[in-house]
């Protein structure tokens, strides 16, 4: 028991402290030596910056959104199980493997937070923005989200219930938006453009363009 | 019993950094603002597939840096110093191979590299990316154990760290949360324990659950409000019942 319960340490905790102070020069320190040592492939790391640049982010997600807007079976599936529905769009994997979809109400608005680091959906969002890996918004969304909600533009009625998501496990959590009004005639595609990534974390609504 | 990535409810920080504009967030933000912020994220990704350390054990790296380097350091900076000293104690790395490959960047910010030793079996290629990342490294696990809570069970937080296998060790019930009553609205069946398996205890599989907590109960009368509720995903040896 001695040593299962070793003090979980200090040593080896503190071997960045070789690094360079200049963060481009630590990234490039450490890219060097793994490269050197032929631990990771250049070519790798252009395709995975490529990936999170170019083709995973928000779009994902707000066509989700869409899709659920205009079919019915579709949002009973995506509600249901999520992560099996957010598949059927071919969207999977990393930091998006265990998917649960909260549904905004006339009653309930939801936003996701993670208060001990940046857990996000990442094939359904991307990478988070910065603010979302703020401390500001990490220590603060769980105690006041109205008013970190009114920072972001969007005042609640006190009377609308407000659940805050602290992802603290491998799930991960997008919010369903409600369909705005004056959208009737829109197609799916049009929809999905007026989604936003805020009002898929719950810190925004969808935005009619000439708002 | 803390760490200073556990801030949910911290006092002190100031207005979200956000760019407003007549009184909505503008979100223009582009994915990557440096450079090196994309290769941080790419390196440690890269590494990941040989290192081969659980996602336990890379979130458990970044929030066991000193305090005052953790609270300083920006976002990609704990990435990249979390990620040396996982390679160091993994053996991936040495100290003084470090100290070089510094010393080389440093005299020379545009040192090319053009040395390769043999390549390690199980580095990540560029054409495996999209089928790797599509397949994630999912936590849920078999568990024979029938689950402990249902929903709409009412539960009480451990008022400590639950992590009885290290002390100081990695867990996922944040200090905020402790010794709270709340009650169970979700089952996500088994996942891996973080506490074990950033410890390389093995997964330690245990029923999940969202556990719902009103706002007043978190804050206090004062500081929270009756509307609010804050839902969290907790593990089974996290909970007891609240009777």
């Amino acid at each position: 028991m001695s040593d299962l319960k070793k003090n979980e340490g200090h040593s080896h905790h503190h071997n960045h402290s070789v690094l360079p102070e200049e963060p481009e020069l630590r990234v490039k320190a450490i890219e060097t030596l793994l490269i050197q040592k032929g631990l990771i492939d250049p070519d790798t790391l252009n395709e995975l910056i490529d990936t999170y640049e170019n083709k995973i982010g928000p779009k994902n997600g707000a066509r989700v959104i869409a899709k659920a807007w205009v079919d019915d079976s579709y949002k009973e599936r995506l509600l249901k199980n999520s992560t099996k529905a957010i598949e059927e769009l071919s969207y999977t994997g990393r930091q998006g493997e265990h998917m649960v979809v909260v549904e905004n109400t006339p009653e309930t608005h939801n936003m996701v937070v993670c208060t001990l680091c940046s857990c996000y959906p990442w094939p359904v969002l991307g990478l988070p923005p910065s603010w979302y890996k703020s401390d500001e918004y990490r220590a603060r969304a769980v105690r006041e989200p109205r008013k970190v909600l009114k920072e972001f533009g969007l005042s609640l009625n006190d009377n609308i219930k407000i659940k805050v998501w602290d992802s603290t496990s491998e799930m991960r959590y997008l919010v369903l938006p409600m369909r705005p009004d004056g959208t009737e005639g829109f197609s799916e595609d049009e929809l999905a453009k007026i989604v936003t990534r805020n009002s898929m974390i719950g810190t925004g609504l969808p935005e009619l363009k000439d708002d | 019993m803390t760490r200073p990535h556990d801030m949910g409810g911290r006092f002190g920080d100031g207005p979200i950094p956000i760019k407003v504009k007549n009184g909505k967030c503008v979100d223009d933000e582009p994915v990557f603002k440096f450079d090196w912020h994309a290769k941080a994220l790419a390196v440690t990704l890269a590494s990941a597939s040989v290192g081969k350390w659980s996602i336990d054990k890379g979130r458990f790296f970044r929030e066991s840096l000193p305090p005052s380097d953790y609270n300083r350091f920006s976002y990609y900076e704990k990435w990249v110093s979390a990620l040396v000293n996982l390679l160091i104690e993994k053996k991936l790395i040495n100290n003084e191979e470090l100290k070089n490959a510094v010393d080389e960047v440093t005299k020379n910010n545009n040192f090319l590299i053009d040395k390769k030793n043999q390549e390690h079996k199980d580095v990540l290629k560029s054409k495996d990316v999209s089928v790797t990342l599509g397949r994630g490294g999912p936590s849920k696990r078999e568990n024979l154990k029938e689950p402990k809570y249902k929903i709409g069970d009412k539960v009480k937080t451990m008022n400590f760290s639950p992590n009885v296998y290290k002390i100081g060790g990695h867990t996922r019930l944040p200090i905020y949360a402790r010794a709270k009553r709340g009650k169970i609205v979700l089952h996500h069946d088994s996942h891996v324990l973080p506490d074990k398996s950033a410890h390389d205890l093995g997964d330690g599989q245990e029923h999940l659950y969202t556990v719902e907590f009103t706002s007043n109960e978190l804050w206090g009368i004062t500081n929270g409000n009756k509307n609010d509720i804050i839902c969290i995903d907790l593990w089974e040896s996290y909970l007891t019942d609240d009777t």
